[in-house]
């Protein structure tokens, strides 16, 4: 029965079907196999104790599970970068968005079909490039005996080198950097799908261009810019990379000491806790942020309502 | 009355629109920033310096001969070209001569081309290794080509059958499908690092499942994941626009599934393939966090490489790696505009493909 035959002749759907999700089973099992599992057993390990010599291969020793690890996380080191690394990500995610909404903007409503491709051609281009050459790249700018930091001090912009590299700054720069076409992007998309027709009619009502941006463009491209921040704050969180090439001591992220705790220190319970905790502060700042943006929407629904008079029959 | 619906409403306006202005003046600056550190890396490849970092205020190829033998990767070039070139033209010759030809043929030829060069220089260049007179880079570089075209392939097989479900036959599954794909795009990739090299160690040493030690099985199972999620999301989207009528006329018409699947479906994904293929490839080329916790000694990718002599002094020669590889990236992205322009899409639907949506 492996091959089903289906009969032939008009009505052709009358032999035994195969489950509706058989098309996506090579994917289900792919994603239970290599995702699910594996993250299920990051949680146990969180669990369970350092075993360098344990028979199974991965060095922890879940016979007995405790909370110990997350009360070692709460370390002073692990707490500061914490700390830093949720500061860092929220004040990047913001930043990408100031910069990034006039220019989706620009895109989307100012600018002419010919060179609108091209503009996209330009900002899709450089955030496709590999992510750790973006950042490479920054040392080239922030060299503290490079061409640029000699030309502040020739003009006297600096006193001394230019000392940003191996700091948090670095890191902060370097993360707007590198997600900003990712919030550009999605903002753009959702702000191109708005019905041109909805704004027109704002304006033939008699709104200005600020009212309009405010009361019909922004609440419209709200989807977009959830995708945005999901897109930016969710990585920038666990990104290591920016962290390790450009951040030095001072610059430290939480995905670089989860890093550590895996391949140098060889702590994967004290790892995989710290990771578990990130995801759970990512899943917090992200749920107040939705929390404050529904309260902000009710508040200003209440005030902008719009009481129709009663018709007088 | 009829002029303000068909004109712009901007038309009557005379004076000039200072906040357009100031919008383009800002896009402009945004775009200098975002493309001014890629043009330095480029720059600084044909340093004459020994370092990445610090401009010598002179030029030199001398890097680029470090990385590469200049003689052997000329001839792969023109290899590449004149077998491309051969296979896009015969065709054109063809249609001149006989006045029609094949349209799948036509339209696919230089892709089949493509490969064939692909194909035909590995085996000229020992696997690529001829060209490279830098052998650590080298290595790195192939490895990441390897992994990523496999992983490409792991991706577009599930990615693309598991679109074509989503949306042809949709049930219950659907939602919660839906949400697993959803974490793996939103997942950090040091989460998923971790865990999948806990669990590579884990099955690897249970009995049959030891090609899970293998550095580069784990690089195409890790990278797999969120280029098939990737995939599947514009496979999907790609058939959502479509009408079911044709694949219903077809299994009608008494055509087996299969059948149906490989003469209607699979032309009308071709295109979503295509363009899901080559992000995938990019996305995987460019694998850091995953790829570094993933893979072992003898198979580093070029960014685990990096990030692994980043404590050490780094060399222009890592720049002109990575200027090879931007160039990739960038004929990859043109070649899905193309696609997906020629499959009838406006750029801002390419620009909503390309980031998922």
């Amino acid at each position: 029965m492996a091959v089903v035959r289906m009969p032939a002749g008009p009505t052709g759907s009358t032999g035994r079907r195969a489950p509706k999700w058989v098309l996506a089973g090579p994917a289900i099992f792919w994603y239970i196999a290599f995702f699910v599992m594996p993250i299920l057993f990051i949680l146990l390990y969180s669990l369970g104790t350092k075993n360098a010599l344990s028979t199974s291969g991965v060095p922890v020793d879940v016979g007995s599970l405790s909370l110990q690890n997350y009360r070692d996380a709460f370390s002073d080191t692990f707490f500061k970068t914490f700390r830093a690394t949720i500061r860092i990500a929220i004040t990047a995610t913001v930043l990408c968005t100031v910069i990034g909404l006039p220019v989706a903007y620009f895109l989307a409503f100012k600018v002419q079909e010919k060179w609108r491709a091209i503009l996209l051609a330009l900002i899709i281009v450089p955030s496709f490039t590999s992510f750790l050459i973006r950042t490479l790249a920054w040392r080239i700018p922030l060299a503290p005996n490079g061409t640029l930091s000699g030309w502040l001090q020739d003009w006297g912009v600096i006193d001394g080198p230019i000392q940003i590299l191996e700091t948090q700054t670095a890191v902060q720069l370097a993360l707007v950097y590198n997600y900003l076409g990712f919030m550009i992007l999605p903002l753009f998309v959702a702000l191109d799908r708005i019905e041109p027709g909805l704004r027109e009619a704002s304006k033939d009502l008699g709104a200005g261009r600020v009212a309009t941006f405010l009361r019909v463009t922004f609440p419209l491209a709200g989807p977009g810019i959830a995708a945005g921040v999901l897109l930016t704050f969710i990585p920038m969180c666990g990104d290591f990379v920016t962290a390790v090439v450009l951040g030095g001591a001072d610059g430290n992220m939480v995905g670089a000491m989860i890093d550590s705790q895996f391949k140098g220190a060889q702590n994967w319970p004290l790892g995989s806790a710290m990771a578990v905790m990130m995801i759970g502060a990512v899943l917090v700042v992200l749920g107040v942020g939705a929390a404050m943006v529904f309260v902000i929407r009710k508040a200003l629904g209440i005030r902008r309502r719009v009481v129709l008079p009663e018709v007088v029959r | 009355m009829t002029a303000v619906t068909a004109g712009t409403p901007h038309q009557l306006k005379k004076r000039p629109d200072l906040i357009r202005l100031l919008m383009g003046v800002w896009t402009t600056l945004v775009l200098l920033f975002m493309m001014i550190p890629i043009s330095l890396v480029v720059l600084h490849s044909f340093n004459r310096g020994g370092s990445f970092s610090i401009w010598s205020n002179a030029t030199s190829t001398k890097w680029w001969s470090d990385v590469f033998y200049a003689d052997e990767t000329w001839a792969l070039i023109t290899r590449f070209v004149v077998i491309v070139a051969l296979f896009i033209g015969i065709p054109k010759i063809v249609k001149r001569s006989r006045g029609e030809i094949n349209r799948h043929i036509e339209r696919w030829a230089g892709v089949f081309g493509f490969v064939v060069a692909l194909v035909l220089n590995w085996f000229l260049t020992d696997g690529y290794r001829d060209i490279f007179r830098n052998v650590g880079l080298g290595d790195a570089l192939r490895n990441s080509f390897i992994a990523a075209f496999g992983a490409t392939l792991i991706a577009v097989f599930i990615g693309g059958l598991a679109g074509v479900g989503l949306a042809r036959r949709p049930g219950w599954w659907t939602a919660p499908f839906m949400a697993v794909l959803f974490l793996i795009l939103v997942t950090p990739e040091i989460m998923d690092g971790i865990a999948l090299l806990g669990w590579f160690v884990r099955i690897g040493s249970w009995p049959g499942l030891g090609l899970f030690d293998e550095g580069m099985v784990r690089l195409w199972v890790g990278q797999s994941l969120y280029s098939s999620a990737v995939v599947t999301l514009i496979v999907r989207a790609r058939l959502a626009g479509l009408d079911e009528a044709l694949e219903e006329a077809a299994a009608d018409l008494g055509a087996p599934p299969a059948r149906a699947f490989r003469q209607i479906t699979l032309p009308l994904i071709s295109s979503a393939l295509v363009a899901g293929a080559l992000l995938s490839f990019t996305l995987c080329l460019d694998n850091t966090i995953i790829s570094s916790l993933v893979s072992t000694a003898g198979s580093s990718t070029y960014p685990v490489f990096v990030l692994g002599a980043i404590k050490s002094t780094i060399k222009p020669s890592v720049g002109v790696a990575a200027v090879v590889l931007f160039a990739m990236t960038v004929a990859a992205l043109a070649f899905v505009a193309v696609v997906l322009r020629r499959s009838g899409d406006s750029s801002s639907q390419i620009t909503a493909t390309m980031t998922g949506n």
